[in-house]
């Protein structure tokens, strides 16, 4: 018995803090709905490696300096150094509705909402439309400051990048702090 | 102080601590001429040492060197651990560092199972894409997150490419069709009224 005692210890011991560790725990609840103030930025980036691959850049204009940076990261393999802003757009979620971002143009990007995550994240049903075909479709949750990045067609000695972000209405990063708010 | 130098020197100088061990030396005596010859060689010198060196003189200061061993057989006494009564451990034997090393172990594996158990996955700020396809079968997605961009990254491989000349903004068609609501009653004519009339029926009083 006395081999027996030292685990029945450490048992008696270990049984005693799960309290802490239930009430850490959030529990699951229904996700939350929408904000009204939810927006998504979309982005139509040319990227290229060289320079003389360069658009005009009097319809063309840089990225952002941020934004460079972070295609440049997440592209590293394929060493584009070049990125220039084809057409930016910023559309309100829908509860219940479609979201089209570039509706009048030839690639379209549409989003259907499927409310917030516990953390504040977006649920979103995305599909990238060229004309009128469908080239891709994805489930993904959208958080704060991470964009998605798409990489799409190839375009002259470039390709076309295809940039998700989440905004709120003051055109900041769209990231719910704390619990999202209920409608 | 019993090591195989102390066996030898009392082997040297014929001095057994015990009977089994005068056993041993006769038997090694007989086994091994070698040592027997080394241990006639050192007494032949022990017996010319004593007689080359006065008996009868006192060595100098022997009062500092008896000090000096008594200080040393006390240090060593001290340094030796001291043996412990089992009685005396009694129950607080089981908290000894051998068992406190398992029991810690234990501890480790348990918490770390409450945890995988009890606690959510960590929280991720990053975008994430459950799952992903493209309807066109020439086409492949691949995804993947960029820690240094903070981005998740999705690439749609076999795309055809765009001519040089390719205008974003120009709609080749219009937009597809969206159903809502609205649209869907705007078709539907109004169904005439037709009048109803209710008689309340006369009975017999």
């Amino acid at each position: 018995m006395q081999s027996a005692a030292p685990f029945m210890a450490v048992l008696a011991l270990s049984l005693s803090l799960p309290a802490g560790f239930l009430t850490a725990a959030e529990p699951d609840g229904e996700a939350p709905a929408l904000d009204r103030e939810t927006f998504v930025e979309g982005s139509v980036v040319y990227a290229c490696r060289n320079r003389e691959d360069r658009r005009p850049a009097d319809s063309f204009p840089d990225v952002p300096r941020d934004l460079g940076k972070r295609l440049g990261k997440a592209f590293r393999d394929l060493d584009f150094r070049s990125f220039q802003t084809v057409e930016t757009q910023t559309q309100p979620i829908y509860k219940a509705y479609d979201s089209w971002i570039f509706p009048d143009s030839r690639f379209k990007l549409v989003l259907n909402s499927q409310g917030r995550t516990s953390d504040g994240g977006l649920k979103v049903i995305i599909q990238l439309w060229q004309d009128d075909l469908v080239l891709l479709k994805s489930d993904t949750i959208l958080r704060g400051d991470s964009p998605l990045f798409i990489a799409g067609n190839p375009w002259g000695r470039g390709r076309l990048l295809f940039v998700l972000r989440l905004r709120n209405a003051a055109g900041e990063d769209g990231e719910v702090k704390g619990r999202a708010r209920e409608r | 102080m019993d090591n195989p130098e102390a066996q030898w020197n009392r082997w040297i100088d014929d001095a057994p601590k015990s009977e089994a061990e005068a056993a041993a030396f006769l038997r090694n005596q007989a086994s091994d001429p070698a040592s027997l010859e080394e241990k006639q060689r050192f007494q032949r010198l022990a017996g010319d040492l004593r007689e080359a060196v006065l008996l009868g003189e006192q060595p100098p200061y022997p009062g500092f060197f008896n000090e000096q061993i008594r200080r040393r057989i006390q240090r060593e006494t001290l340094d030796a651990p001291a043996l412990q009564a089992p009685s005396k451990a009694g129950w607080r034997q089981w908290l000894g560092w051998r068992q406190l090393v398992p029991m810690a172990a234990c501890l480790v594996l348990l918490l770390a199972a409450l945890q995988t158990i009890l606690l959510p996955p960590p929280h991720t700020t990053a975008t994430e894409v459950v799952h992903t396809y493209s309807p066109q079968p020439s086409l492949s997605i691949r995804s993947g997150y960029s820690p240094e961009a903070n981005a998740t990254v999705l690439r749609i491989e076999g795309a055809e490419s765009l001519p040089e000349d390719f205008d974003f903004a120009a709609m080749a068609r219009p937009l597809p069709e969206v159903p809502s609501v609205a649209q869907s009653l705007r078709g539907i004519s109004r169904p005439p009224i037709i009048p109803v009339f209710f008689l309340e029926p006369q009975g017999n009083d």
